[in-house]
């Protein structure tokens, strides 16, 4: 049994994968793609924004109890941070288990527990807004994150 | 001995950092310490935080606490609310 978590910037790219397969007789591979609409208005892509300490460790214990409670062999999660543009992948999920059963419903549980829990955000970007974006202050001194009303 | 106040940065993140347009705010605390209390105090020092207070949890040194943990003034505070990744 094994799990990998990551949080990458930006679309995620060469999602495969050369574990052994350590007696998997199923693979389920899911990819969450950024649609070119939201609420009916064209966006250019999704702004995510993570918790990113508190995600990691949020991600890779419910990937620890989707093994624990459908008893699937492995779990790779891949999850954006940043700027994803429409037609990107943003989530990528791949769980082997030895029959397809539990593969499947532990994908569906563990996607419902991620974006009911996990602390990260996403916020459609319209193509009208891409320029002169306000920010946010920081009182760190950082830049802070652009804000585009649909 | 009297306990000073303190003051605690919590951290924000989606629709409560752009309902502030910061991405953290300081709230003052006095002797009373506890995550009620800060919850409370978020809200009255930061009525435009008040709705994400109430529907989110707040995370200490990121890990969700429960109603009665106290903060000490070094914890790393989050307000975690509608979270929508995915």
């Amino acid at each position: 049994m094994s799990v990998n978590v990551s949080i990458v910037a930006g679309p995620i790219q060469g999602t495969e994968d050369s574990l052994p397969l350590d007696g998997a007789g199923a693979e389920l591979a899911f990819r969450g793609i950024v649609r070119p609409y939201e609420a009916g208005r064209p966006i250019v892509g999704l702004e995510y924004e993570a918790y990113e300490p508190m995600a990691q460790r949020l991600l890779a214990e419910l990937c620890a109890q989707a093994i624990q409670r459908f008893g699937v062999l492995s779990i790779r999660l891949i999850h954006s941070k940043a700027f994803v543009p429409a037609g990107e992948v943003s989530l990528f999920i791949s769980i082997r288990s030895e029959r397809r059963s539990a593969a499947l419903e532990a994908m569906t549980w563990l996607i419902e527990a991620l974006k009911r829990d996990v602390p990260i955000w996403k916020r459609a970007v319209a193509e009208r807004c891409e320029e002169n974006l306000p920010e946010l202050r920081s009182a760190s001194g950082g830049s802070g994150v652009e804000e585009c009303e649909l | 001995m009297e306990q000073r106040s303190m003051t605690v940065r919590v951290l924000l993140f989606g629709p409560a950092a752009m309902a502030v347009r910061l991405d953290s705010v300081g709230v003052e605390l006095g002797p009373q310490r506890t995550y009620i209390e800060l919850a409370r105090a978020i809200g009255e020092q930061w009525p435009d935080l008040r709705m994400y207070v109430s529907r989110g949890r707040l995370a200490v040194n990121s890990t969700f606490v429960d109603a009665s943990a106290i903060i000490q003034e070094s914890d790393e505070v989050a307000l975690i609310s509608m979270v929508s990744g995915g």
